[in-house]
């Protein structure tokens, strides 16, 4: 049997869902948007821009570094510096690439992903925080529809 | 965890970058768990492709989440591979079968050879054999396991394993020769 077999195709929302549901005490949140994934995705992939634009907490994140010895060539691997409302400072790894950005600091991890859907975009993000007492904030966060309001913001600044 | 059956071959560094991997996972390193998502879903795609069919990508996301939510309880990283593999497969054959699209036929009933519907690609095939006939096929022919390690994954007798192989490559030998 020579002929190629099928194999699954797992898209970046797909690949999001799992790892947030794997990670404990992550808010994750999804919703379609009806704004093309190019343009959903040019946006977010400008992080220094979209990260404080999208995150309210973050008040600038800037890119300080890059691995170019990243396998895929389509990855970027990034540090940045991100700096909160409150003075708060933090470096952060960033895994970005088309429809994936992932990032995590020594307290604190979030990711977006997008997907091609219909004419729009399928659209996921999580965080989560990574000390004790993390879980509660962001199950309070989540309450209160903290990851609707990321893609709400997200919604408006893509004047959808 | 259960391994079973001989690996199929592989590159020993990819053993020992996963064993890395899912011990940075275990302490909670979300960019390990990137990295290891990476490295283990082009396998997890490859097995639950063939099983899963339309339903494919729904059943590379559960094993992969059946995967990921129990790496805290991975003991030995050395064994991963064996773990992710019976993972994929049952969960392949049952996301396959919840889902199932149409009944499949029986095998004496497949078109004969020459039929135009067998002129078809793999995928064709495949969707006239059942999730279960899938699934050992995936494992002797893709994993190269043998016929008692496969059935100790799919928990089901050599005997059957040897009925259901057998009649799974004939249905595939009529296709390839038509």
């Amino acid at each position: 049997m020579t002929a190629p077999w099928p194999v699954a195709e797992l898209d970046p929302v797909r690949r999001m869902r799992v790892l947030a549901a794997s990670i404990p005490g992550v808010m994750y949140t999804e919703e379609h948007l009806r704004i093309p994934y190019e343009r959903v995705w040019a946006y977010v992939d400008d992080v220094e821009t979209s990260i404080p634009a999208l995150i309210t907490d973050i008040r600038s994140f800037r890119v300080v570094g890059r691995d170019t010895a990243a396998p895929d060539p389509a990855e970027k691997r990034l540090t940045a510096k991100a700096a909160g409302l409150l003075g708060n400072r933090g470096d952060f790894e960033v895994v970005l690439k088309p429809g994936w950005c992932l990032m995590q600091s020594r307290l604190v991890i979030g990711g977006m992903a997008a997907t091609p859907e219909g004419d729009g975009t399928r659209f996921a993000g999580c965080g989560g925080l990574r000390f004790a007492g993390g879980r509660l904030l962001v199950a309070m966060v989540a309450a209160t529809g903290g990851g609707h309001r990321m893609i709400k913001r997200l919604r408006q600044e893509l004047d959808d | 965890m259960a391994e079973t059956g001989e690996a199929a071959p592989r590159p020993p560094d990819r053993f020992a970058i996963a064993a890395d991997l899912v011990r940075r996972a275990q302490r909670g390193d979300a960019v390990a768990m990137n990295d290891l998502l990476d490295l283990l879903t082009p396998y997890v795609a490859r097995l639950c492709g063939p099983i899963a069919l339309q339903d494919s990508a729904d059943a590379a996301q559960e094993a992969l989440l059946a995967v990921f939510q129990g790496l805290r309880n991975v003991r030995d990283p050395g064994a991963l591979y064996g773990w992710v593999r019976t993972t994929a497969v049952r969960e392949a054959v049952r996301v396959a079968r919840r889902n199932q699209h149409q009944i499949p036929a029986e095998l004496d009933d497949v078109p004969a050879a020459g039929s135009p519907e067998l002129a078809a690609d793999i995928r064709d095939v495949l969707g006239r054999l059942s999730p279960e006939h899938r699934a050992i096929l995936v494992l002797r022919e893709i994993e190269g396991l043998d016929e008692k390690a496969a059935a100790d994954l799919l928990t089901i007798s050599p005997g059957t394993a040897k009925s259901r192989l057998s009649r799974a490559k004939s249905t595939f030998r009529k296709a390839w020769t038509s």
